[in-house]
C-alpha cells in the first residue's frame, strides 16, 4: 500500500548514481561548449553565434531557460505544501505567457539585424538612447543576480537530498563547469546546451509526473487526501487551514491567499516569459524560419510547458503518500518532494535521474542570465561608456566577467539561502514582467513609445519591487498583500510607460521607418517586375545608424 | 469561407484567461489543474493561428 511506503534516505549507491548522472549532463554540455568554441572567435560571434539557430534548438533552449529549477524543483514543494492553491504558483497557465513570448519574440531577429547584440541594445535602437540601454541592463543584472540565487537553491537542495554530503565543494564544480562552456561557446554553445538540457527535464518530467500520480494510488485518491488535508507549517505546525480548495486563507503575503492574489499571479505568469531577458535573448540569434518551422517550435515549447504541472504532480502525489511529514525536514521541508518521490519510485537510478532533471533546469536557467549579465557589463556599460574598445578586448572581459557572475548568487545562496524558493523568487520574476515586458517586447510593437517612458518604467518598477511583503511591504499595508503589491508593480510599469510616453515626443518617423517598415503592397497587374521592385524599396529604408 | 475578424479571436484569447480562475473556482481539483493546461493550449493555437495567418512579417 501506499501509506507504507517509508521517506527514503540517501545511500552510497543513490550518491555515486547521481554524481555520476549530473556529471555525464555537465560533460556533455562542457563538450558542446567546446565544440563552438571555434565558431565564436569574434566578439559578435560569442554574443549571437551565426544566426543559423533552427526552430528545434531555439524551442528547446527558450523553455530550458524559461523552466528554472523553481518548475522543475519548487513546483512539488508548492503542491505539497498549499494544495490545490499551490497551482498559481506552479504556473498551470504558463503556456499562455510563452506562447506570447514566442509571437512577441520573434521579432528580436529585426534588431539583430540592426545591430543589437544584447537585450537592452535593443532598447538602445530602438529608442536611439543609451540611458536607455545603460538603465535596463543594471536592473537586469540585479534582478537577474536574485533569480540565479533560486536556482542553486534548487541544485544545493537536490544534492543534499540525493547525496547526503554536504554540497558547496560541488556547487562549485557545477558552477566552474557552467561557466566553462559558457565562456568557450558563447552563445552557440549555451544555446545548444540549453536545448539538450531542455530536451532533459521535459523527457524525465514527463515520465516521474505521470508515474507518480499512479504510484500515489491514482488520481482519485490524491485528490480525495487533499481535499481532507490541512495546512502544516515549517518543523510540523499542525493547523486547520484546509488546503482543499484553489485559495487557501494563510495570510495576505501568500499569492494564493485570495482571488486578487490569483488574479496577480497570472498577470505575473502572462507578461513574465516576455519579460524575462534570458528568455527573449533566445531569438537573438535565431535564423529566419518558415512558417511550418515556427509551429513546431510553438509544440516544443507547448509540450514543455506541461512539464511544471508534471513536476506539481509529484508534490501531490508525495502528500498523498507521506501526509505532511516532510514538513519536518529542516531546512527544505516541502521543496523535498520531488526528488524524494524519485527515490522511492525508482531507488539510486530515479533518483540520479530526477536529479539530472533538476540541474538541466537550473543550470541551464543559470547559463542564459549569466550571458545575458556578462554582455549587460561588456556591451551595456563598457562598450555603451567607451565605444571605441577594441571587440577583442569585449570579448576578453565577457568571459571574464562570466566567473564572478556565477560565484555571486552561490555565495549568496551559501551564506543566506532563501527560506521558500518559489515565493522569494517571484519577486524578482515581477518586477522583470512588469519592467522589460513593456520596455522590450511591447516597444517592438508600438510605435508610440519613448524613450521617457521606458525610463520611468524601469524607475518606477525597481522601486515599487522594494514594497514586496517580505521587503518594505510588510510594513506599509496595502503592500503586506501579495497580490496588491504584484498588480502595483506589474500595473503601474504598463500606467507609467503608457502615460510618460504619450506625454513625451517620440522618434521621427523617418527613424521609426526603420523598426516599423510599411507592410509591402501586391504589385498592381499594369506595374512591370522592375516598377514593383521600385515601390518595394521606397517602402523599405535601409537601417540607419543609432546615434551614438 | 468566412474570415473571422481578430477581434473574435482575441475575445477568445481573453476567455480563456477569464476562464482559469472560474473553472478553479467552480469545478476544482484535477479537472481544474488540467483543465487551465488545455485552455493555455487553446490560447496557444489561438496565438500561433494568427501569426501565421493576420502577423506573419517577411522580413522576419
Amino acid at each position: 500500500m501506499a501509506d507504507s511506503i517509508p521517506i527514503p534516505v540517501p545511500t552510497p549507491e543513490s550518491s555515486m548514481a547521481v554524481t555520476v548522472c549530473i556529471m555525464a549532463m555537465l560533460v556533455a554540455s562542457t563538450l558542446i561548449g567546446f565544440y563552438f568554441f571555434r565558431r565564436s572567435k569574434t566578439y559578435d560571434e560569442w554574443m549571437i553565434g551565426h544566426r543559423d539557430m533552427g526552430p528545434i534548438v531555439t524551442g528547446l533552449a527558450l523553455t530550458a531557460s524559461w523552466l528554472s529549477g523553481w518548475a522543475i524543483f519548487g513546483n512539488a514543494g508548492l503542491s505539497y505544501t498549499y494544495g490545490w492553491s499551490g497551482s498559481w504558483l506552479i504556473g498551470t497557465m504558463n503556456l499562455m505567457g510563452l506562447s506570447l513570448c514566442v509571437v512577441m519574440g520573434y521579432r528580436m531577429r529585426r534588431y539583430t539585424g540592426l545591430g543589437a547584440r544584447t537585450v537592452p541594445e535593443v532598447a538602445r535602437i530602438r529608442f536611439d538612447s543609451r540611458l536607455v540601454q545603460a538603465l535596463a541592463g543594471g536592473a537586469m543584472i540585479i534582478l537577474l543576480i536574485v533569480y540565479s540565487v533560486g536556482q542553486y537553491k534548487a541544485m544545493a537542495s537536490v544534492w543534499t537530498l540525493t547525496t547526503g554530503t554536504g554540497w558547496l565543494g560541488s556547487l562549485v564544480l557545477t558552477a566552474i563547469l557552467c561557466a566553462v562552456y559558457i565562456v568557450v561557446g558563447g552563445y552557440a554553445g549555451t544555446q545548444v546546451s540549453l536545448a539538450l538540457q531542455g530536451g532533459i527535464f521535459m523527457v524525465i518530467g514527463w515520465i516521474f509526473g505521470i508515474a507518480s500520480i499512479y504510484w500515489a494510488g491514482g488520481p482519485a485518491k490524491i485528490a480525495e487526501v487533499i481535499a481532507a488535508a490541512d495546512y502544516v507549517g515549517k518543523g510540523g505546525a499542525a493547523t486547520t487551514i484546509p488546503i482543499g480548495g484553489y485559495t487557501t486563507a494563510l495570510g495576505p503575503s501568500y499569492a494564493g491567499y485570495d482571488w486578487l492574489g490569483v488574479i496577480a499571479a497570472m498577470f505575473m505568469f502572462l507578461l513574465m516569459a516576455t519579460g524575462f531577458p534570458q528568455n527573449i535573448a533566445r531569438f537573438l540569434g535565431t535564423r529566419k524560419v518558415t512558417k511550418k518551422e515556427y509551429s513546431i517550435l510553438m509544440l516544443l515549447v507547448a509540450l514543455n510547458c506541461v512539464t511544471p504541472l508534471m513536476i506539481g504532480a509529484m508534490g501531490l502525489a508525495a502528500r498523498a503518500v507521506w501526509g505532511a511529514d516532510l514538513m519536518t525536514i529542516a531546512p527544505i521541508y516541502g521543496d523535498a518532494a520531488a526528488s524524494l518521490v524519485s527515490m522511492a519510485m525508482g531507488g539510486p537510478v530515479g533518483a540520479a535521474i530526477f536529479s539530472m532533471a533538476v540541474f538541466s533546469a537550473a543550470i541551464s536557467t543559470i547559463a542564459g542570465m549569466v550571458m545575458i549579465m556578462a554582455t549587460n557589463i561588456s556591451r551595456d556599460f563598457v562598450y555603451n561608456l567607451m565605444p571605441k574598445t577594441q571587440p577583442r578586448v569585449l570579448l576578453l572581459l565577457a568571459r571574464i566577467f562570466v566567473i564572478p557572475l556565477i560565484i555571486i548568487p552561490l555565495w549568496w545562496t551559501y551564506t543566506s539561502p532563501p527560506p521558500v524558493l518559489s515565493e522569494f523568487m517571484s519577486g524578482s520574476a515581477v518586477a522583470q514582467a512588469g519592467i522589460f515586458f513593456f520596455v522590450i517586447a511591447v516597444s517592438m510593437y508600438w510605435k508610440r513609445a519613448t524613450k521617457w517612458g521606458a525610463v520611468a518604467a524601469i524607475v518606477y518598477g525597481m522601486a515599487a519591487a522594494l514594497l514586496h511583503p517580505n521587503v518594505w511591504g510588510s510594513a506599509l499595508p496595502p503592500f503586506n498583500h501579495w497580490g496588491v503589491w504584484a498588480l502595483t508593480v506589474m500595473g503601474g510599469c504598463a500606467l507609467v510607460y503608457v502615460v510618460v510616453s504619450l506625454l513625451t515626443k517620440p522618434l521621427p518617423n523617418e527613424k521609426l521607418a526603420v523598426f516599423f517598415p510599411q507592410k509591402q503592397a501586391p504589385a498592381q497587374p499594369s506595374q512591370t517586375p522592375v516598377e514593383a521592385q521600385a515601390q518595394a524599396q521606397v517602402q523599405t529604408p535601409a537601417p540607419a545608424q543609432p546615434t551614438q | 469561407m468566412m474570415r473571422i475578424p481578430v477581434a473574435v479571436w482575441l475575445l477568445a484569447l481573453a476567455a480563456c484567461f477569464i476562464a482559469v480562475p472560474v473553472l478553479a473556482a467552480t469545478v476544482g481539483g484535477w479537472y481544474a489543474y488540467w483543465g487551465t493546461m488545455a485552455l493555455s493550449a487553446v490560447w496557444a493555437g489561438i496565438m500561433l493561428w494568427l501569426k501565421l495567418t493576420r502577423y506573419w512579417e517577411v522580413d522576419e
